[in-house]
Parts: C-alpha cells; sequence; structure tokens
C-alpha cells in the first residue's frame, strides 16, 4: 500500500511539474557509466572493425568520400546562389528576412532499451546550452527535440515514440497537418487529413514551424501509404522517417536564430514595466 | 564476498545486460534481464530482496530507460511481492514450471508498467511486451543457472 501510494504520488508530480525534467536529468547522470559499459562490446566491434581494414578498402573508402565532397560542394554552391536569389526575392517582397539556424554537433551516447519509448542520449548538456524542446536533426532531416537536460548529456524524445507530434506540412503542396509517432522506429501517421486532402505517396512532409516549437523547413518523413476509407471523414495516412533515428551515431542540435519578431516578444516578456 | 556485494553485482550485471544498445526491432526479442535478475533475489537472497528495494530498482530502471518516473517501480514491486509471497512454492518447483511461473511475474510486471503508461496517455503496442516475457522464459533457466552457480562458489569461498 505504501509502495502504491509512494508510487502514485511520483507520477503524479511528474507528470504535473515540468521542472521535475531537470531534476530527473541531473540524476540520470549517475546512470552514465552503465551506460558506458553497455556500449563497451560495441566499441569493441567497432574498433576491431576499423582496425581490421585494408589498405584498398580504406582507398576505396577516401575515394567515394572525396566523390562525395565534391558532389556537395558544388550542391553548396548552388545553393548558396538559390540562397541568394531567395533573400533578393523576399526583399523585394518586403517579407522579413529569414534567419540561419545554428547546429551544434552531439555524439550519441545510447539508445532507449525500452521498447515502448523511442528515446535516445547525446552528450550535450548545460554547457552547450542545450534547453528543453530543442529541435534535433541528421543529415537526413528531423529526429526529434530535447525532453531532458542534464550536466553532460541530454535526452532525446524521437518523432518515431507514440507521444511525440510534430506540425508538418506538404511539400509539394503545402497541406499543413500533424505527424504523430507510432512506437514504430519506421512509422509515422497523419493526424486528421481529410479524405480530399491532396496528398499521395512519396510526397515529403517537412516541418511547418507552426507552434513554434520546430524551425520550418526541415524534412521529417516520407509518405508510403495513403488509404481513404469510404464513408470515413479522414485519410489514414503512414510515413516514414527520413532521418536515420534508430541507427543515427551523431546528431545536431539546432539553435534557432533569433528573428526580430522573437526578439521584441522575448523584450515584452522580460520588461517588468509591462504588467 | 559479502552477500550485499553479490546483490550489487547482480544488479549492476541485470542493468548493464538491460541497457545494451540493439537496433530498434531487436527490442522485444530481448528478455527483461533487470525484472529477471530481481526475481532470482527475491528468490534466492531474500534477505537483501524486500519491496522496498524492487521498488528503488524499478525507479532506477524508470531513470535508465526514460520511461515515466513511478511506472516500472510500482510493477517492480508488485511483480516481487507476489514472487515473495509464493517464494518456498517457486523455489521447490520444477525447472519448467518455474520458468513459467517467472514468465507470469513478468507478464505482471510488463502489464502494470503498461497500465499506468496507457493511463498516462501514452498509446503502445503490448505486442513487444508479450515477446520480451516469452523471451524472458526462455533465458530465465539459464540466468537462474549461471547466478545459482556463482552464488554458491561465492558463498563457498566466504
Amino acid at each position: 500500500m505504501f509502495v502504491a501510494l509512494l508510487s502514485a504520488l511520483v507520477v503524479l508530480v511528474e507528470s504535473s511539474l515540468g521542472s521535475v525534467g531537470a531534476v530527473r536529468g541531473h540524476i540520470a547522470q549517475v546512470f552514465g557509466p552503465v551506460h558506458a559499459v553497455a556500449r563497451l562490446p560495441v566499441q569493441w566491434v567497432e574498433q576491431l572493425g576499423t582496425s581490421h581494414k585494408d589498405r584498398g578498402e580504406l582507398q576505396a573508402d577516401l575515394a567515394r568520400m572525396q566523390a562525395q565532397n565534391a558532389l556537395l560542394q558544388a550542391r553548396q554552391l548552388r545553393l548558396q546562389a538559390v540562397e541568394s536569389e531567395n533573400e533578393e526575392l523576399r526583399r523585394l517582397l518586403g517579407a522579413s528576412r529569414r534567419m540561419d539556424d545554428q547546429f551544434v554537433h552531439a555524439e550519441v551516447l545510447a539508445y532507449s532499451h525500452d521498447p515502448f519509448v523511442q528515446r535516445l542520449t547525446v552528450n550535450r548538456g548545460f554547457g552547450a546550452r542545450a534547453a528543453t524542446g530543442q529541435a534535433v536533426v541528421d543529415p537526413y532531416g528531423l529526429v526529434g527535440q530535447v525532453v531532458e537536460v542534464g550536466s553532460l548529456s541530454s535526452q532525446v524524445l524521437l518523432v518515431t515514440d507514440a507521444s511525440h507530434q510534430v506540425p508538418v506540412s506538404v511539400a509539394r503542396t503545402g497541406l499543413k497537418a500533424v505527424a504523430r509517432g507510432t512506437g514504430d522506429a519506421d512509422r509515422i501517421e497523419l493526424l486528421n487529413v481529410p479524405v480530399t486532402a491532396e496528398i499521395k505517396p512519396g510526397d515529403t512532409l517537412i516541418t511547418s514551424g507552426l507552434g513554434q516549437r520546430f524551425p520550418a523547413g526541415y524534412p521529417v518523413a516520407r509518405v508510403i501509404q495513403v488509404n481513404r476509407v469510404p464513408g470515413r471523414p479522414f485519410a489514414e495516412i503512414i510515413a516514414a522517417p527520413v532521418a536515420r533515428t534508430d541507427r543515427a551515431s551523431s546528431v545536431m542540435l539546432v539553435y534557432r536564430a533569433q528573428s526580430a519578431r522573437d526578439r521584441a516578444l522575448a523584450s515584452l516578456e522580460g520588461d517588468p514595466g509591462d504588467s | 564476498m559479502h552477500p550485499l556485494a553479490f546483490v550489487s553485482l547482480c544488479v549492476l550485471t541485470g542493468w548493464v545486460l538491460t541497457v545494451v544498445p540493439l537496433p530498434h526491432d531487436f527490442l522485444m526479442w530481448w528478455p527483461a534481464w533487470a525484472v529477471l535478475v530481481q526475481i532470482w533475489l527475491a528468490l534466492n537472497v531474500g534477505r537483501y530482496s524486500g519491496i522496498i528495494a524492487a521498488w528503488l530498482m524499478g525507479l532506477c530502471l524508470d531513470f535508465l530507460s526514460g520511461s515515466p518516473l513511478g511506472s516500472q517501480a510500482f510493477a517492480m514491486a508488485l511483480c516481487i511481492y507476489g514472487v515473495t509471497v509464493f517464494r518456498l512454492r517457486i523455489r521447490n518447483m520444477h525447472p519448467v514450471q518455474q520458468a513459467l511461473m517467472v514468465g507470469l511475474a513478468t507478464a505482471v510486471f510488463f502489464a502494470v508498467s503498461l497500465w499506468i503508461r496507457v493511463a498516462l496517455g501514452h498509446d503502445l503496442n503490448p505486442l513487444a511486451a508479450l515477446t520480451s516475457t516469452a523471451i524472458s522464459v526462455v533465458a530465465w533457466p539459464l540466468l537462474s543457472h549461471a547466478l545459482n552457480t556463482l552464488h554458491l562458489r561465492l558463498m563457498r569461498e566466504a
């Protein structure tokens, strides 16, 4: 009975007080050595793999990376031209200037072992100015968001977690929707999309920026199945995440550039004379 | 070796086995090592593995896995309570029967843990719990034999 009451108290305190997340992040640091020991066999296997690569394999890897680098540089040049053209068009239209996000690289320390929780631990904490709600991406797209921050590491809730939702838009048509994780590492579902909506398999879903949580424009998933059941108002839409949510070894924390509007809002909130 | 040191070593081993990095698709085929170790301790070293200790171990699992605090703690306490009540009966059972009883205890752990999470608004697939329970039944004789052997050897040395 005592244990039941204690458990209920803990559950209630955690679910009602948001500030418990920070405390939890600090306490979770104690279990860092357990994760480190558990990762040892994986590291040994990886080291064994790298130390036994022969010269030919390494040269092939180098050649492949050089080719990839050249391709990326060419794409970057093109992107810069498009970016400047975009800026110019926005200026002509009188629209506000889009700010560039900043990224900080983080290594993945551990994945959650719990089959019902889709989380990972990264090696950035308060020291790297990581914050709850911060978006996390990899080279392919949105990975998730930071939900707990410790002094040396942070917990990231993946987009595929059943409790995670992200506002998205279809890149092709601009259709707005909410993508929810399913608990499966390779499935995301779209909520409340009308059967008449213009969406088809192969469409890319990107963050819409609505809700101000995730910056706009990051790829989230690719639609793989659209079921329009007669008599039902909403279509069943299944998408596959584009980020390597279950096997990424490194990710990037996104630091959003503060726009003039954000700065103005922050100054209003911080102004004591306002209240 | 002091029994408390042995218990700590067992618990740590259970945690490490639990958090071994695995692809998500394999997680449902991975036994609930921490629960199995806790059940073994309740059956064989009952003096150092009571309900409160089980609750604390479950709370540590909540921290380790990022699940809602208290969910696995309560589930673990309830599971170990059941094992403690039928401790003598389970200990004297045939290994197959014992494995099935351990499976039942593991199922209770998952059921309670899932129930709390669903009550908190999580949408979960119970299939993972079923497969993990089944694998735990298979893994129990191996773990039990390994820990029994180690326990006897260490106690004899002490």
